[in-house]
């Protein structure tokens, strides 16, 4: 875990998996400042490490935190789990896998808070198109974008 | 094939009237597959189940006491009524392992577990073992389900408190676990048999069905939890069929499936198969 302090806000860098050892792994927090998770680096979590997550994130109380670049292991355990995240989050932005069935190729977008969803409302396109290859959305929209009711912003 | 057929014609003139029907073992036929134990078979009833969700699933197993439901194509079905048949045919958990081991055309990692280091190690591995194409697609989801196997086996099923989980081994007394990953066809298997046999199933299914319904934190203390229902909720969860199959005080073995030719999104929209019985 890399926490970067500027000015009256942080940002919390979590690193590889999220597991049994993650509360030996964690870096000292101040839990009252305005603080930004990056989970784009974020590998695995597991059953064990969400206890320990849970532990840990219910530390900023009130305090409102914004967690970006989410890959869907987490989005995963977000709508699967309440209190995975405390309730005045905002999911800042998040992983949307898309897949092109002929190539086997699969593409990651980042939909943006504001840009492509807010908490009432969800514009994410059921396909793309890069470089001439077109990926279809690989997920279930009802399923997997249950938590913007809730963390959309 | 007989049974198959015979199957087939339950489905059309029991099924398709009502959305679920339960069949005892013996009118499936599966007797007919030869080597199942007839006593033991009695009365265990499987559910074939039409377009049943997660918490429909659960929701049969906690009240209605059903151990099998199966869902999915025919062949899907078949291959489930296959593996039950098998578990009513086997004296030892053990058994179950090597017979769904010998199902396997590939196989990709065969391990021993009794630390934090072997389940790093195994995971480390499967970096390497994994075939670019399921790799490529399923890699991650492979490691999350492994990783939930290995430490289920590895913390819970031991049923001991553990103050430091890096530093922790089995006792030396205690028969390493074991780990196995292949594919079957197009059916990636992943299966974990562990020595302690404490899982409770009845306990168990009451614990995923909260976290199923309700989420985590409404149902389960994480200060006092050692975690079986919400990890077996995330291997219910993210799989396509599920089985624990406990003998008390002996052994536990657990078989996951994925289909390694499908989508994130028709995985998740394919209908779930669980079985959960204590032997």
């Amino acid at each position: 875990m890399n926490v970067k302090v500027e000015n009256s806000s942080q940002t919390i860098q979590i690193n590889g998996a999220v597991d049994e050892v993650f509360n030996k792994n964690v870096a000292p927090v101040d839990f009252a400042r305005s603080t930004v998770i990056d989970l784009s680096k974020l590998s695995l979590i597991n059953s064990t490490g969400i206890r320990e997550w849970i532990n840990w994130i219910s530390q900023f109380g009130s305090t409102g935190l914004a967690l970006t670049n989410c890959p869907k292991i987490f989005i995963d355990q977000v709508n699967m789990i309440n209190g995975l995240i405390p309730e005045n989050s905002i999911i800042e932005s998040f992983q949307v896998p898309y897949f092109n069935e002929d190539g086997n190729k699969e593409h990651i977008f980042l939909a943006i808070q504001g840009q492509h969803y807010t908490k009432n409302k969800v514009e994410i396109p059921e396909s793309i198109n890069i470089n001439g290859v077109e990926y279809e959305l690989d997920v279930m929209p009802a399923k997997y974008f249950k938590f913007l009711s809730k963390f959309g912003g | 094939m007989k049974f198959y057929n015979g199957l087939e014609k339950k489905f059309t003139s029991d099924l398709i009237a009502k959305s679920i029907s339960t069949h005892t073992i013996e009118e499936l036929h599966i007797c007919d597959l030869g080597s199942v134990d007839q006593v033991s078979a009695k009365n265990k009833k499987i559910l074939v189940g039409e377009n049943l969700k997660k918490n429909d699933l659960l929701h049969l197993m906690k009240e209605k006491k059903i151990h099998h439901i199966i869902q999915g194509s025919a062949e899907e079905m078949s291959q489930e009524l296959l593996k039950i048949a098998s578990i009513y045919s086997i004296k030892r958990v053990e058994e179950l392992y090597e017979l769904e081991k010998s199902k396997l055309n590939d196989i990709f990692i065969e391990a021993f577990l009794s630390s934090f280091e072997d389940k790093k190690e195994i995971l480390d591995h499967l970096n390497q073992k994994l075939p670019s194409k399921i790799e490529s697609k399923l890699g991650s989801l492979i490691r999350l389900l492994s990783d939930e196997l290995l430490t289920n086996a590895l913390y819970n099923a031991p049923n001991v408190v553990i103050n430091d989980k890096q530093k922790y081994k089995y006792p030396a007394q205690a028969t390493p676990s074991q780990y196995l990953i292949g594919v079957e066809h197009n059916k990636i298997k992943i299966c974990c048999l562990d020595y302690f046999g404490s899982l409770n199933v009845v306990d168990l299914i009451k614990r995923m069905t909260k976290v199923i319904n309700d989420g985590y934190s409404d149902s389960i203390n994480p200060q006092q939890s050692r975690g079986a229902g919400l990890g077996t909720s995330i291997l219910f969860d993210q799989s396509e069929s599920l089985t624990i199959v406990v003998r008390r005080g002996h052994a536990t073995f657990f078989e996951l499936q994925l289909s390694s030719h499908l989508s994130n999104k028709s995985r998740e929209e394919k209908l779930k198969s669980i079985n959960i019985l204590e032997i």
